[in-house]
């Protein structure tokens, strides 16, 4: 029987292989070098992201706890970007030769990023109702850009994050699609799903913002979810999603609760220096 | 040209039709094994590791299609249903499932995934079934379960199926003739 049935599905399987060898007779390999080129050199970073991660984690530790100690100043304050729908991305403040994002030692308003530092789902902080609209449980894997549609397809390589002194990140994620068209489609799948989830959450105390943000001066437009829990305060009841697309380029941060926005200047960074 | 970058020019070309049928084997729809497919290239050849057979190749992609076949059940029908707000496919792709072969792939339909799997796994990637259950990280218990409960099903579809086979044949020694009594 196990002949008959391995004859049974080679049959199924042999269709199909014939059925899509004569659909797909040319050459698109050029297809996925494109979209496996980016992540491999994301990825052969990534060790050294964190040795760089490391090594600045022993200075400070030298500095801070060393016999010589002095008063550290932050690198610099960070700045806290607007809001409206126009936001002003900060210009790179280079002193000497700072790394590019992505690059091992990258950092935006004095945190460095850490590759594997991984922001939680929205409900883990904010109320229990997110888990329970399909709608807003899907906003954390849109956040990790995922659920692209089949012609758009699309695997989103993570950056790392920026982690406060709280924990809360600024996590980052990016991603390339086949066309414009897929990003752009991409992109109103958020935005409706982010409308539905505020449908979903009209009882509760938790409230979803949508809004189309141009960055100044940054190619390409933004989306931008804030779920805001009424019964927490301030920043710790805040969970964002922003969602940059340049033509192909897609880059996602979501802002933890418990952490400042930071999007802004991460997405004016990210495009001027590596989607440029 | 790199080297991975000619590994994946010769998997795309020679080996990804053969891909496609063992995808759907697990998937059960075309659309479906396409992107799984497309997914598992781009996640084996992504990852930072040295790439220089096909063949070795085309096995990790296999592994990374099965393994996302079984995790991406639940979010991909999560996907699926906001399907009609994303990009329209132009058409779907013409199913090459007729008579017989549209037989078995209805009764294939009828398991679950990880019998889908074992069934795929054992019967035709030829695996055993120590095999299986560290490719798909579960007992070898649980293997012998999920085929044997596929094989009812299966069975019960496929009218033509012969009745099972012992997974092992052990020889009985041959016992020397007794004396009748009277």
């Amino acid at each position: 029987m196990s002949r008959q049935l391995r004859d049974m599905l080679g049959d199924v399987a042999g269709g199909h292989q014939a059925a899509f060898d004569d659909a797909h007779r040319g050459d698109d390999t050029s297809l996925y070098v494109r979209a496996i080129a980016p992540r491999r050199r994301v990825r052969r970073a990534a060790p050294l992201v964190t040795a760089a991660a490391v090594a600045l984690i022993l200075v400070v530790g030298v500095l801070g706890f060393g016999p010589q100690r002095s008063t550290v100043e932050p690198a610099h304050t960070a700045p806290t970007p607007s809001a409206s729908d126009e936001a002003s991305a900060p210009e790179r403040t280079t002193t000497g030769q700072q790394p590019l994002p992505g690059q091992p030692g990258w950092a935006v308003d004095g945190l460095v990023l850490q590759p594997d530092a991984v922001a939680a789902a929205a409900a883990a902080s904010l109320d229990g109702a997110l888990a329970d609209s399909p709608d807003c449980a899907l906003l954390d894997s849109i956040g990790r850009l995922e659920n692209a549609s089949a012609e758009g397809w699309v695997e989103a390589t993570h950056v790392g994050a920026f982690m406060e002194a709280t924990g809360a990140t600024n996590d980052v994620r990016v991603a390339q699609f086949d066309s414009a068209d897929s990003a752009d489609a991409y992109v109103d799948l958020a935005a409706a799903t982010a409308r539905g989830c505020g449908r979903d959450l009209q009882a509760t105390s938790l409230d979803v913002e949508v809004s189309r943000v141009g960055l100044t001066g940054v190619p390409g437009a933004a989306l931008r979810v804030i779920v805001t829990d009424g019964e927490l305060a301030a920043d710790d009841g805040r969970w964002m999603l922003w969602l940059h697309v340049d033509g192909t380029d897609a880059l996602a941060v979501v802002v933890e609760p418990g952490a400042t926005d930071r999007a802004v200047a991460i997405i004016g960074d990210w495009v001027r220096e590596v989607g440029a | 040209m790199r080297t991975w970058e000619g590994v994946l020019e010769t998997l795309v070309r020679e080996r990804r039709g053969a891909l496609v049928g063992y995808a759907f084997l697990l998937a059960g729809d075309r659309a479906t094994a396409e992107d799984l497919v497309h997914d598992a290239i781009i996640r084996t050849f992504s990852r930072a590791r040295r790439l220089d057979n096909v063949h070795a190749a085309e096995g990790y992609v296999r592994r990374a299609i099965t393994t996302q076949f079984l995790n991406g059940r639940r979010s991909r029908a999560t996907a699926r249903a906001k399907q009609h707000l994303l990009v329209e496919r132009d058409a779907p792709p013409a199913d090459a499932a007729t008579g017989a072969v549209d037989e078995v792939t209805r009764a294939l339909g009828k398991l679950s995934g990880r019998q889908r799997a074992c069934v795929v796994l054992r019967h035709f990637e030829d695996l055993s079934t120590e095999e299986t259950a560290h490719r798909l990280d579960i007992s070898v218990g649980s293997v012998k379960r999920y085929v044997h409960d596929a094989m009812v099903i299966l069975r019960g579809e496929l009218a033509d199926l012969a009745p099972d086979e012992p997974d092992e044949t052990v020889s009985a020694p041959v016992v020397a003739a007794r004396r009748r009594t009277p």
